[in-house]
């Protein structure tokens, strides 16, 4: 396979299928048309590679879940009821093949970065799933589509030191609850106050337990935090964690939804910022997992800015740090 | 709202001739930090804390010599030498806002629960009285977060104009207080659990409330 130093989108149209009960839930399909609009207008485009995935398996699925859960979900969505244990929880009857289609992305990315076809991957997916747990849905999510990849990457790689960074501006429940008793996996989260915030979990004392006791770092910020806050988090906070814990892969739960234009966060970051945030983390990836960066699509409901706040995301992901400080002075 | 949904039942206790090194390898073989010391019949004598303990116990910093003196003497001393008779014990009945108030009048770190005729039965510690505030509060309860908002008087009944705001937007209210300010406006809180904050945030703002931001 040849070497691709481009980023890789993960995706399909399967996406589309899952039905929120229409325009005025904020997590519908139209996400993807934007993002798609805003890599199409792109200058990178001629860069980025598009193939779909295969949906995960049972088995694969099981290495996150549990199947109670597992048939629970399937059970709702074709007996036609509009949502699971929470009326943010919108699903349609497509909707438990669709979660095993995004469950599959990252699945295929980790595949992808193992075989040396891939220089960075991204999974555009939905529904999210930072919030599902094992046995339960949250805001959302309905199978978490990092901790299911981790979890592959685990079993079939033996890479067993798998850090998912989140900087969703909601925290991560479901990936902390998978994690946080287990040595050798860590998982870091920055993310408004959960004072002020769904999900309410993620302060900063929440360290993990047992074994997992310090694989965990909740970076809250609070409402009206800005770019500075959010980098000097990544630089002062994040990278000598990084450095210590020596990952063998990271997993980046990218949320756009701490955007300053998107009502679901009180955070204020700007497009430009996710151009940083990719720089950084691709440097990252060179400097300390030999390559081996998969992002996937969380949250981000701003329809204004989540294609271009997308686009910024994968130029820094292509080209680092450096140039991404280049091209973001000339987006706002 | 009652000690007993939080209390420790059934608590480790010792009699009064436990030496202090035995009270001590309890303290650590359990991680607690407190024992109440009962006579034959299970009755409250006394409290015994890992404080009282280190305090008996000698100095790191004082010649080998002395501090084997020490020990040796230690050795010996029964739980009754240090332990606080008369101690601060709570009835089974209490509510946490009694346990509070004896907390904070007494300066204590756990009350043995006892029965009207001073069995022990239970303790509940300062730890436990906070887990209870937090499950009542609602703090860090998965999926939920909290809005307040600035009581300004433009309204009558604010309270049930805002359980009703949020009932008729289906929008579920787990906690709802106000809080009389000295000083200003009263304070309303409210823990929603809903991932769509803002447009709570929106349906307060447009009903009149002012919302109270960090």
């Amino acid at each position: 396979m040849a070497v691709h130093r481009g980023v890789t989108i993960i995706t399909d149209s399967a996406y589309f299928d899952h039905d929120t009960g229409g325009f005025g839930h904020p997590e519908n399909p139209v996400r993807l048309e934007v993002i798609m609009d805003a890599l199409v207008a792109s200058p990178i485009l001629p860069r980025l590679d598009f193939i779909a995935p295969v949906p995960a398996t049972r088995e694969q699925l099981l290495s996150a879940h549990r199947e109670e859960w597992l048939f629970r979900l399937e059970e709702v969505v074709l007996s036609g009821r509009s949502h699971v244990d929470h009326s943010d929880n919108q699903v349609c009857y497509e909707s438990y093949r669709v979660a095993c289609h995004a469950a599959g992305a990252g699945i295929a990315g980790v595949d992808l970065l193992e075989g040396g076809g891939a220089g960075q991957v991204f999974c555009m997916v939905r529904p999210p799933g930072h919030h599902a747990e094992a046995t339960r849905p949250f805001g959302f999510c309905f199978l978490n589509n990092c901790v299911i990849a981790a979890r592959h990457w685990q079993l079939t790689y033996g890479r067993q030191r798998i850090l998912i960074l989140d900087f969703d501006a909601h925290h991560g429940n479901g990936i902390q609850s998978a994690f946080e008793r287990e040595a050798g996996s860590y998982y870091i989260s920055v993310h408004e106050h959960p004072s002020f915030s769904y999900p309410g979990t993620g302060y900063s004392d929440e360290v993990g337990f047992d074994e997992g006791r310090g694989t965990i770092v909740n970076l809250p910020l609070k409402p009206g935090a800005g770019d500075a806050a959010l980098l000097d988090l990544f630089v002062r906070k994040i990278e000598p964690r990084i450095v210590a814990w020596k990952p063998d892969a990271i997993i980046v739960a990218a949320g756009f939804d701490g955007h300053r234009l998107d009502d679901m966060s009180g955070l204020q970051f700007s497009t430009e910022v996710y151009g940083t945030l990719g720089g950084i983390i691709h440097r990252w990836g060179e400097l300390y997992t030999g390559g081996r960066v998969l992002s996937v699509l969380e949250g981000g409901y701003e329809l204004s800015v989540l294609g271009h706040s997308v686009e910024a995301y994968l130029r820094g992901l292509l080209d680092g740090a450096d140039t991404c400080k280049a091209t973001t002075k000339r987006r706002c | 709202m009652f000690i007993a949904d939080y209390m420790t039942t059934d608590p480790v206790t010792i009699t009064a001739d436990i030496t202090l090194t035995e009270a001590r390898q309890l303290l650590d073989d359990h991680h607690f930090r407190h024992l109440p010391v009962v006579d034959g019949a299970k009755k409250l004598i006394g409290v015994v804390s890992d404080r009282d303990l280190r305090l008996a116990y000698p100095s790191t910093v004082i010649e080998d010599e002395e501090r084997e003196r020490i020990f040796q003497i230690v050795e010996r001393t029964p739980v009754t030498a240090i332990m606080t008779a008369n101690c601060s014990c709570i009835g089974i009945d209490a509510t946490l806002d009694d346990a509070l108030l004896v907390f904070e009048r007494d300066k204590v770190g756990a009350l043995p629960v006892v029965t009207d005729d001073d069995v022990v039965i239970g303790i509940f510690s300062m730890r436990d009285l906070t887990a209870a505030y937090k499950k009542l509060f609602g703090a860090a309860e998965k999926g939920s977060s909290l809005i307040a908002v600035l009581d300004e008087g433009k309204t009558t009944r604010s309270l049930s104009r805002i359980a009703s705001l949020l009932e008729d937007n289906d929008v579920q209210c787990t906690r709802l207080i106000k809080i009389a300010q000295e000083s200003g406006f009263d304070r309303i809180y409210m823990r929603v659990n809903t991932y769509k904050v803002s447009n709570v945030h929106k349906l307060l703002q447009d009903s009149g409330f002012t919302l109270l931001k960090p």
